[in-house]
């Protein structure tokens, strides 16, 4: 069996901001109030009445080579080899915020009920079940495709093959693998977003 | 658009305090090896080392999510992390500090048994000083390594932090030295000290110019980042790091006549001071000019 690379589409056409990731997400990980794992962020542009908007689901990258796992002094944060799920062993983390500090998507938070960082585990507990993460599952457009990127016939490998895909902050250098469709270049980069 | 503090200013505290002890160490031990006329030095640079990173090191386990885990970080290591290698000159650094400060409380008779023995002193002084180095740089490349955060993923940071350990160091201790006893006994010394911290003021001058002009002319993103620092931090960093820290005590030192225990320890406060602000801005003003998402 060849190794997994797990991945995620998100079609921002089909996007209508109704949050319900955001709280399928909540509700499925129990994360603390304050803090989200994916959450929709609304970006507005031009001048009344030229004008449009564009939601931009956000979550963790589960990069190819991710800064959380480069800097993290204790190896709590690490990508799992077999399907490329970046995970925290809340075990070893100490929560000294490095990769908090490194993480170009501004996805991790201190839970500070646990003294850990936290983020996206990609449902993991669902995933190895074999059931799609609980904000793909919500999505009531299917705006969200989640797969394995390494097999040709998933869904997420199919729809990549044929269809024109970006990525949040490609010059980071991170190897992002979520992939966005129609994503505005005025909400892609760190200038962008200021 | 997000503006983020994720290391709050106990985390400047504690690179300005570790830079301090570094520095102070460097200059005990370098005049250490140049014999009794540097008494002086090697006496208030053992006895101020310790102090500021022992603090520092509590002021970064206080920050820690879960303080009582802090020592994972020695059975955990992961080679590409600066925070897993910072812990363990840190700590390295820190156990020789304090042997080199019982030491030299053991030359002066003031305790009766000494942490080092005669054959080793002069060993574990020199290993000292590459780890002395290493914790003013170190803090450096922590910052560094954060390539989320463009002012702190800059190459010459490190430059920046060494240049201004060791001049923060070398500046507490001379205004121990000057204030420690009669002008005259020691106004020799503390001129050394202060004709060495002008160097080292002159490098990190040349350092920051190094840093500001690779943002200046860097892409887009170095360009705003330079832009947020000196809109929001233009005072603190122009006025208390450069002018105020590097300049005035450099000016002092080169173009007025005279010297005094006042003069020198006032030069010296100015230099800690500028010390101080620099790991202020550097650490909050780049997570502020970072929108992280």
């Amino acid at each position: 069996m060849s190794t997994k690379r797990y991945g995620m589409v998100i079609d921002l056409r089909r996007c209508v901001g109704c949050e319900g990731c955001t709280v399928a997400c909540k509700s499925e990980n129990g994360v603390p109030l304050g803090h989200f794992r994916t959450w929709v962020q609304k970006h507005e542009k031009g001048v009344f009445p030229n004008v449009s908007m564009q939601f931009v689901p956000k979550l963790c990258n589960h990069c190819e080579d991710p800064a959380c796992v480069s800097v993290c002094p204790t190896g709590a944060s690490f990508k799992r080899s077999e399907d490329g799920i970046v995970l925290i062993n809340q075990d070893d983390c100490i929560g000294c915020k490095y990769c908090m500090v490194s993480c170009p998507y501004g996805v991790r938070y201190l839970d500070e009920s646990k003294g850990v960082v936290d983020k996206c585990t990609w449902c993991v507990h669902r995933v190895e079940q074999g059931v799609v993460p609980s904000c793909v599952n919500t999505c009531i457009t299917g705006a969200r495709i989640f797969g394995d990127l390494n097999d040709p016939h998933s869904d997420i490998a199919k729809f990549i093959a044929t269809h024109p895909v970006q990525q949040l902050k490609p010059e980071a250098g991170l190897g992002p693998n979520v992939y966005y469709v129609a994503l505005d270049k005025d909400f892609n980069t760190t200038l962008g977003n200021r | 658009m997000s503006h983020t503090v994720t290391w709050p200013v106990w985390i400047a505290l504690y690179l300005y305090l570790a830079g301090v002890s570094g520095g102070a160490f460097a200059a005990s031990t370098a005049a250490s090896f140049l014999g009794e006329r540097y008494r002086n030095v090697t006496r208030w640079g053992a006895y101020i080392a310790p102090w500021p990173v022992l603090i520092g090191t509590g002021l970064l386990i206080f920050d820690l999510g879960s303080p009582m885990k802090f020592y994972l970080l020695f059975l955990k290591v992961n080679p590409r992390s600066v925070m897993s290698m910072g812990a363990f000159i840190l700590s390295l650094f820190g156990a020789i500090a304090v042997a080199h400060f019982w030491h030299q409380l053991y030359t002066e008779k003031k305790v009766k048994f000494t942490l080092l023995p005669d054959s080793l002193v002069k060993l574990i002084r020199f290993l000292g000083i590459p780890l002395a180095v290493g914790i003013g740089t170190y803090t450096g490349f922590l910052l560094n390594a954060s390539i989320a955060v463009t002012l702190w993923n800059n190459g010459v940071l490190p430059l920046i932090f060494l240049a201004s350990a060791l001049s923060t160091g070398v500046a507490a201790v001379m205004v121990a030295v000057a204030l420690s006893s009669k002008w005259n006994t020691v106004k020799d010394e503390v001129r050394n000290l202060a004709i060495v911290d002008a160097v080292l003021i002159g490098l990190e001058l040349f350092a920051l110019a190094a840093y500001l002009w690779s943002l200046h002319v860097g892409n887009l993103k170095q360009q705003a980042a330079l832009d947020y620092l000196n809109l929001h931090y233009g005072v603190w960093f122009w006025g208390g790091v450069i002018t105020v820290g590097l300049l005035l005590p450099l000016f002092l030192k080169v173009f007025t006549k005279g010297e005094s225990a006042a003069k020198a320890a006032l030069n010296g406060t100015l230099v800690l001071f500028g010390g101080l602000v620099l790991r202020i801005v550097i650490v909050i003003a780049g997570q502020m000019a970072t929108p992280l998402y």
